[in-house]
């Protein structure tokens, strides 16, 4: 009957144990074979994806607008870090403190746009990361794109949403504005709580 | 007399005395301490000493004054970064090495003028992490987002927000945030 290392629980000799030495070095063998390829599986790159949007939204309607900006394809997905459920979000599939970074694209607008606000809004509805503008491109520029970061944590199953989000503020009565690419760069900086 | 791998891992010699229980036992020690390390070292790859903190509060700001940001909630903090209680400007950076650092405000709507974010390490490597300034909005809340890498080489090192408003008259700071990670020894 072996006796077993306190760690990782390697099959070892005892000196009541029938001397059989080759069974014995293949059983310890074999335990550290298994754990070697247990920690190789465990070992690879930080899960990391980018989520991009390419179809435009338009801000119409109400002064005030508040825009799921949907994300529609992955540029990458490193370890399969995320998923596009299809509503517009970016679903996190491990648990831990993720950075996220966003872009969003506008162009020149007609004069009657007073701001734009990009956050990033975690499972909780609750914003992680928030910029804004006033200073709109003129033409001949076609556009401007701005930029924010924040952590927040994410529990697959539980709070693992995120997503973009663009409040657009014009003049009363102002033409509709579209907003263009955006993109959410998430990077898991933590392993689990 | 029995020798060592290089990783450190006993096996008997030739001429050593034969006990295959107790040589098989130190080997498999030996091993089993090796492995049990590279797991523990793995964990800590992943598990980035991070702090983030906030302010969901409302800061009344004069004109040209720079004022350093009280945080009044912790959001997560996995290395003892973050204190509220105790040093709640701060969040503290808990051992040597390089730092992804973002920060985020808000600003009420305000006169025309300027608006800034400072992130500062005072006394650190690097005292001036990141600064943004942008001009304030007479419509619309102005907001604004920064993100540094930034090296730390001591572990008395505090990053803190700090904001600022040129606008002549007064402003309200809402919804701060700072989150601080390692990247790097």
């Amino acid at each position: 009957m072996p006796a077993f290392t306190p760690n990782r629980n390697y099959p070892y000799s005892i000196p009541a144990d029938p001397a059989n030495v080759p069974e014995a070095i293949q059983a310890l063998a074999e335990a550290v074979d298994a754990d070697l390829q247990t920690l190789q599986s465990l070992v690879g790159p930080r899960p990391m994806a980018r989520a991009r949007g390419i179809t435009p939204v338009v801000a119409s309607g109400s002064v005030t607008t508040f825009n799921t900006m949907p994300m529609e394809v992955l540029d990458f997905n490193v370890g399969g870090a995320v998923s596009l459920p299809g509503d517009g979000t970016v679903q996190i599939l491990s648990e831990g403190s993720w950075l996220g970074i966003a872009s969003m694209s506008f162009p020149p607008s007609s004069g009657t746009l007073s701001g734009i606000r990009m956050t990033i809004i975690d499972g909780s509805n609750t914003e992680y990361a928030d910029t804004s503008t006033n200073n709109f491109p003129v033409v001949p520029e076609t556009q401007r794109t701005m930029g924010a970061s924040g952590m927040a944590f994410f529990i697959p199953g539980v709070f693992d949403r995120t997503l973009l989000r663009a409040e657009v503020n014009r003049t009363a009565g102002g033409a509709a504005f579209t907003l263009r690419d955006h993109t959410l760069t998430l990077i898991r900086m933590t392993d689990g709580p | 007399m029995p020798a060592n791998t290089p990783r450190g891992y006993t096996y008997p010699l030739y001429g050593d005395t034969q006990n295959f229980p107790a040589q098989i036992q130190d080997l498999a020690t030996d091993i089993d301490t090796d492995v049990d390390g590279l797991y523990d070292a793995r964990a800590a790859a992943l598990y980035a000493p991070t702090g983030v903190a906030s302010f969901t509060g409302a800061l009344a700001l004069a004109s040209g004054v720079t004022t350093t940001v009280t945080f009044d909630t912790e959001l997560y903090d996995n290395a003892n970064m973050v204190d509220i209680a105790g040093a709640p400007t701060d969040i503290s950076i808990p051992s040597v090495g390089n730092y992804l650092i973002s920060a985020s405000v808000r600003y009420s709507t305000g006169a025309a003028g300027s608006c800034a974010l400072l992130v500062i390490s005072p006394g650190g490597f690097v005292n001036d992490v990141v600064s943004v300034t942008k001009l304030t909005n007479t419509a619309f809340p102005t907001s604004i987002s920064a993100v540094a890498l930034t090296r730390c080489t001591s572990t008395v090192e505090n990053i803190r927000v700090q904001v600022r408003q040129l606008t002549g008259g007064a402003m309200t700071v809402t919804s701060v945030r700072l989150q601080v990670t390692k990247v790097a020894p």
